[in-house]
Order: structure tokens, then sequence, then C-alpha cells
């Protein structure tokens, strides 16, 4: 449906976009991963047309969009700052995009107040902006994006400014709208939980190049990096099997009755941390270099404590190989 | 506690000495303008009489028509072109000379700056073009200051606004110029009328540009001035008493507005 094709985007001497190609789906719920200044917001915002790219085409529907005024393209972005109209009401805010189309004013109130209720805010259109709380400002700015039926929702750091607890509810709330609307989302984030919680494919971005496209659970368990293992959650590293690659192992692949597994590294605990669901070993191996591991809090696992010997295991299936090189410019 | 209320006594002395010093010359004024002996040194009783011949006074009159075709014309002007002017040095080019640039008008002494006009202006208009100056060079000369004034205000309010308002309303489909008019302009209004109310009271008594440029016409100033020369009249009292009642209400107007953005 979205065709970003081999787009380059400089401002000045720095390259924000390097020759990026990547396709988004009729109904995907796509996520833009990277640190700042990784590309990504840039990316988005030529999709909305504030920005235009330097070469490449962008397209929609197999129609390119470059050149197109951002208010003639069927894509709404909600604004990481939310951008409400602070001399509007709530419900002239929503109304505003469909009274711009030329919707009658009473239609226009009529589908405002509908969308508001979409984001269960009714009742709420004769406040003010200012008289909102955070989480309340982010559905009105939602509201505003979806009361046009756009084809493609942009959202650039949806969460970013709101607190920790309610991050985990609009999580939940961003992927139940987009399947009750059945549009495309493309969100743009660099938290990498946000990401993998919410979107079915994510691009991870790193200095204005896509570094892996992929499902969360892709992404993670088979990175094609040494930046997306480490940029998406915890990795430990081990020599790879060819000279100049690493191996990448999750915390929670590596084992501590290691006995039975392919690869088995000696060591001593050093700490023991206790999440909840689960148990952090942080385990000194023989060699010098210092690993995590993960284990269930409730499981069979025996119970270890600092200062213990243990032999670390893990098989080769539930490991990925990546490059060591590319080292940690930029990172 | 003694202290305390020797400190608190003198506070309010000066307090008092304060409005005194700033009220009792207007107050005195406008006394004066009611004294029917018509001197500064003696009540000779109640009279509205200088305000009717004032009304008669058809050279006070005209003049004080001039001064407001002035002021609403220069007006304009500083708020077309201030605001432009805001918008360019605070989004598109940001130069720390441009900046000192702008606020040259506001500073040089007015005398300087009408020498600086009346010099030009005779050059350019009367010797190339033939034109001889009357009010539209001083409304000229008032936009320079204008300008100057309503931009440095329209700044400081677009300092606080969100850039990202004007991009989503080009988002949800609003052109160009229906943001301005829908988005911007009533975010920016209070700054661009708080910088008409400033232009506007500062040309309605501007005396030295006026005066260098105005060529034969009379703006009030200049005829206050020039009527002062043998002495002032109780008819000037009753003019600067209706020009102050008439400033008042423009602050009046001004606070009022700024009160509802306060709500808003």
């Amino acid at each position: 449906m979205i065709e970003i094709d081999r787009i380059t985007k400089r401002f000045g001497a720095v390259t924000a976009v390097d020759d990026v190609s990547l396709t988004i789906a009729e109904n995907e719920f796509f996520a833009l991963l990277g640190p700042s200044g990784c590309g990504k917001t840039t990316l988005l915002r030529m999709l909305a047309g504030f920005e235009s790219p330097d070469e490449g085409r962008l397209l929609l529907d197999g129609s390119d969009l470059v050149g197109v005024k951002p208010y003639r393209r069927p894509l709404n972005m909600m604004f990481q700052s939310y951008a409400l109209f602070p001399h509007m009401t709530v419900e002239q805010n929503v109304a505003y995009g469909l009274r711009m189309e030329g919707v009658a004013k009473a239609a226009a109130r009529e589908r405002a107040a509908e969308a508001l209720e979409q984001v269960q805010l009714g009742g709420m259109g004769a406040r003010r902006p200012a008289q909102l709380s955070g989480g309340q400002r982010q559905r009105v700015a939602l509201a505003r994006a979806l009361v046009k039926k756009p084809r493609v929702l942009l959202l650039d750091e949806p969460l970013s400014a709101l607190d920790r607890q309610i991050r985990g509810e609009m999580q939940i709330e961003l992927k139940r709208l987009q399947h009750q609307v059945g549009i495309t989302f493309v969100v743009v984030t660099h938290d990498q939980e946000e990401a993998m919680s919410m979107a079915d494919r994510i691009a991870v971005m790193r200095a204005g190049r896509v570094e892996q496209i992929g499902p969360p659970d892709e992404l993670y368990e088979r990175p094609a990096t040494r930046f997306v293992a480490s940029f998406l959650g915890d990795a430990n590293l081990f020599p790879g099997p060819r000279p100049g690659t690493l191996t990448v192992v999750r915390p929670e692949m590596l084992h501590l009755d290691g006995a039975g597994r392919e690869h088995r590294h000696e060591g001593r605990v050093l700490e023991v941390v206790f999440l909840g669901t689960a148990r952090k070993y942080v385990v000194e191996l023989d060699d010098g270099a210092t690993v995590q591991a993960r284990i269930g809090a409730h499981g069979p696992a025996p119970r270890l404590t600092a200062g213990d010997r243990v032999t670390l295991g893990w098989d080769a299936a539930d490991a990925a190989v990546v490059d060591a090189e590319e080292a940690t410019a930029g990172v | 506690m003694r202290s305390d209320g020797g400190r608190h006594w003198a506070s309010g002395a000066v307090f008092l000495a304060t409005v005194a010093f700033l009220y009792l010359p207007i107050a005195v004024l406008i006394g004066l303008s009611f004294n029917a002996s018509g001197l500064p040194t003696s009540w000779g009783g109640f009279t509205t009489g200088w305000y009717d011949r004032l009304f008669a006074n058809d050279e006070i009159l005209s003049a004080f028509r001039n001064t407001l075709i002035v002021a609403v014309c220069a007006t304009a002007i500083s708020v077309v072109i201030g605001t432009l002017l805001a918008f360019g040095l605070e989004r598109t080019v940001r130069s720390r000379a441009l900046d000192a640039g702008s606020f040259v008008p506001m500073v040089i002494p007015d005398i300087v700056l009408a020498i600086a006009l009346l010099s030009f202006y005779n050059l350019v208009f009367t010797q190339w073009m033939g034109v001889r100056l009357g009010l539209w060079s001083v409304i000229l000369g008032h936009a320079v200051f204008g300008i100057a004034f309503v931009s440095a205000i329209v700044r400081t309010r677009l300092r606080h606004f969100d850039d990202s308002t004007v991009e989503a309303s080009l988002d949800l489909g609003a052109t160009e110029l229906q943001t301005f008019r829908h988005v911007t302009l009533p975010q920016i209004a209070p700054g661009v009328i708080a910088g008409a109310l400033v232009a506007f009271t500062l040309s309605l008594d501007e005396f030295v540009i006026a005066f260098f440029t105005a060529g034969t016409e009379v703006t009030f100033p200049i005829q206050v001035y020039s009527m002062v020369r043998f002495g002032v009249t109780p008819e000037i009292n009753a003019a600067a008493t209706i020009v102050v009642g008439f400033s008042l209400m423009l602050m009046l107007v001004a606070v009022r507005l700024r009160g509802q953005e306060d709500t808003a």
C-alpha cells in the first residue's frame, strides 16, 4: 500500500534518511524504531508532506506523493506535542478537518461527537485543550486525525509525553483502535518495548538507514545486526562460529543447568536480581566476560546465590549470528 | 512592632508620593479644563465653556482629524508589515544583525529619525518625483517606528506559539491561507492587537517626526505646540483632557483583551 522507494533526504551536510526502501501493507501496524537522529521522524514527515525527499519516490496505492501538498494527502498525523489548537474547544478541534473539507457545520459537529465517543471522551466537547490531562489531549489529537477517515494514520512518538502508567493502557488502546477503524498505522518511536508491543512489523533504523525489517519476535530472536540485537532488549555476545562474527544469546535462552546444552560456559554468580516474574543472574565467566541469564522465578531451575559456581549452557537454535564489525559508531 | 509600623507608614508615604508624582499633573490639567477663570493660578468656578470653544475651533478640529487619519493609516501599515517582519525574524532568517536592526527605529532619538526622514523624503519624493510632503509622509514616518514596535510585540507572542499547530492544520486539509486565518492569526491576535494599540497611541502624540515631515499640514501635537508658544490656553487643556480620556479608553480595551485571553 505504501511504498518507500530509495528515499534520501539531506539537511545541509547531514544525510537524515539514506537510500531507504520499505513497503507497508494495508491495515498494518508498522513501527519505525531507532535512537534519536536515526531519521525515523524525517521519514514520517516526508510521508505527511512536511518535508520533501531529495531522491526517491513515495508511493501510496501506486501514485507518487512527492510534491503533493500535505492538505491533499489522504494521510493524517498525530503530533508528538499533539498540536491541538488552543483557541478552539475540543469539539472545534475535532471538527476542524471536516470543516476544511467542506462538511456542513451540523454534520461536522455530529461526526466530531462520534469520534470523541470513539476515544472515550464523549461529553468533553465543550472544554478547551488547556483543561484536559495529557492522556485526554492525546485522545483528542487521535480523534481529530481519525475523524477524517484517512487511509493511513501517522503517529509521531505517540506515547512519549505520557506517564508510564497511562502508556501501557494507551498501547492497548491504540492497538484496539487500529483494529476498530481498520486503517494502516505508522508509528515512530525510540522505545523498543512500545514498538514490540504494538507493531505488526518494525523497521529498525540507524543513522538514516534501515537495519532490519520484520515482526517483533523475528527481530528479537533473529537480529540481523549487532545494533538490532542490542537495541531490542538485552543481548549476551559470544564469539561467533566464524572469525569476525558474534553469537547473540538472549538472557532467557541461557540455562543454569548447562550440562546437556550444545555450548557451555563455566562461571561464578556475581549477583541475583529478583524481577517478580523472573530472576536475573549476573554471571562472570572464567574467561572474564560478564553475561546475564533470566530464569522464570517459579520454574524448576536451581536457585543459586551470589558466589555459587555455575555452568551456563545454550543451544545454537536459540541464538543468532551477527557481524562483529560495524562497531559502535553512531550508536 | 514599632519599626514595623514605621516601615508601613514609610511605604504608604512612598506610594502616595509616587501616585502624586505620576498623576497629579494630569489631574490638575483636567481640573483646569473646567476652570472658568481660564488662569492656572485662580479657580473661577466650574464651566464647560472651554469645551464649547474647542469644538468651535476649526483649526484644532482639523488638526485633530489629521492626527486620527495619520494614526489609523500608520497603525494599519505597521500591523501588516510588523507582523510579517515578526514572522520573518522569528521563523525564517535567524540573524542577530537583523534583530538589532529591527530595534533601531525604537531606540534612536526621534530628532535623528525625523531629520533622516525629512532629508530622505525631500530627496526621493520632492526632488525626484515632485510630490510635496503632507500627511502621507507623516504616515510613512510613523509607520517606521510603528513597524518596529508591532514586530517586537508580535515576536514575543510567536515565541509561545506551537508551530506544529500550523502543520496540524495543513495536515487536516486546510490550505496555507485557511491555516493563517483559522489557526495562526487567532493565536497571535492578542500580540497583534497590543502592537496596534501601542503604534496607535505613539502616533497620536508624536510631535518631532510629524513636525519635520508634515510639510504644510498640521497635526494635533503641532497645533498644540504652536498655540502653547503664546501661552497655555484653556482650550488646550480641554483638548488634552479629551486625549487623556481617549488614551484611557484604549488602555481599558487592551486590558480587557488581555483579561479575556487569560480566562480563555
